[in-house]
């Protein structure tokens, strides 16, 4: 169990968070105690996992296979060029422990299946996804309404992305929005990091208002961004009846 | 009259050409009709908004004047002038 209390330092490096009013102290120490899990650290989650270490979430749980790659640089925060061809896990791992020693990692080597959805989740009080196949979404979408688990799903593409808050029993699951996996999908599309990188911010904010109790996480609601055009459009999202996971 | 505002994000955007088309729907009974009027005038849209069997592509997300469209709603919506009919494909985490 982690203690609880902050320590001096981290009191120090939180202080400006701190100050939100209606966080404070208190707020933090939720921080502190909640667990996260990651799926894949790339464009969108790779920020994701570093802005809720730079928040300081008690533990992330993290994961993600395969070895760093060229072109995995120009969005993966990260992955660094000297770890290219060399687990990728391993990068997310060093660069978070630099970043803030007094967050829990449990990196994982491989990515979130039907295998290993249950016991990764299981270890968690949240889930971000930011995975790239419906599959593993899929899983994941699975695992949390199960284990009535709130799930945040960010997704982007080109100039464009998207957000929502899942929480079973009140909002439409992934499932709803998407009975199935979309035909002929490729797993590689247009994207700069600051696209992904924008969503993943916008992700961790709903993880800390989900924690801290703050604020009105994005539940039941949509937000569709286009960059190209700076619009931001709020949606309504409802559940599907019959749904094959949540119904 | 019937003009309806197609709105086309992410890779809709690309294979339309662009991100948005006012159509003369005059003729049209429904958002599906409407969709597969489109469809047929773009065949590389088409799959990318139906199914084989003509319905709608289950994961395509459908919002008229951003309200969400069920899909076995879409034969029975009717469109009014001015609408706004968005459509949103999947995208994902990567």
């Amino acid at each position: 169990m982690t203690e609880r209390r902050l320590s001096d330092a981290e009191r120090a490096r939180y202080e400006w968070q701190i100050w939100t009013p209606d966080v404070g102290e208190q707020g933090q120490q939720k921080l502190k105690q909640a667990s996260v899990l990651v799926s894949r650290l790339g464009g969108v989650g790779g920020t994701v996992a570093y802005y809720l270490a730079a928040a300081g979430i008690g533990r992330l749980v993290l994961a993600h296979a395969g070895n760093v790659k060229p072109s995995d640089l120009n969005r993966q925060l990260l992955m660094t060029t000297d770890w290219l061809g060399k687990p990728r896990i391993e990068s997310a791992e060093r660069r978070l422990r630099e970043l803030n020693p007094h967050v829990e990692l449990v990196p994982v080597g491989e990515n979130l299946s039907p295998d290993n959805a249950a016991e990764l989740v299981g270890q968690v009080d949240i889930v971000v996804d930011a995975a790239p196949l419906y599959e593993e979404r899929f899983a994941m979408n699975a695992a949390c309404v199960q284990q009535q688990k709130p799930l945040v799903e960010c997704a982007m593409y080109d100039l464009d992305a998207q957000l929502t808050t899942l929480i079973p029993g009140q909002t439409p699951c992934l499932a709803c929005l998407y009975p199935q996996s979309p035909p002929n999908w490729k797993r590689e599309f247009p994207v700069f990091g600051a696209v992904s990188g924008m969503i993943a911010s916008m992700a961790v904010v709903e993880v800390i208002k989900l924690l801290t109790g703050i604020g009105e996480p994005l539940a039941g609601r949509m937000q569709w961004i286009n960059l190209r055009t700076m619009a931001f459009r709020q949606l309504p999202i409802a559940r599907r009846e019959g749904c094959r996971v949540c119904g | 009259m019937l003009k309806i505002t197609m709105v086309y994000e992410a890779q809709l955007r690309e294979v339309a050409g662009q991100a948005e088309a006012v159509i003369d729907a005059e003729g049209v009974g429904s958002l599906l009709e409407l969709l597969q009027h489109v469809a047929g005038q773009n065949e590389q849209l088409r799959p990318r908004l139906l199914a084989e069997n003509g319905e709608l592509l289950p994961s395509l997300l459908v919002f008229v004047n951003d309200q969400p469209v069920e899909h076995s709603a879409a034969a029975a919506r009717s469109l009014a002038d001015g609408d706004t009919v968005l459509l949103l494909p999947p995208i994902s985490g990567g």
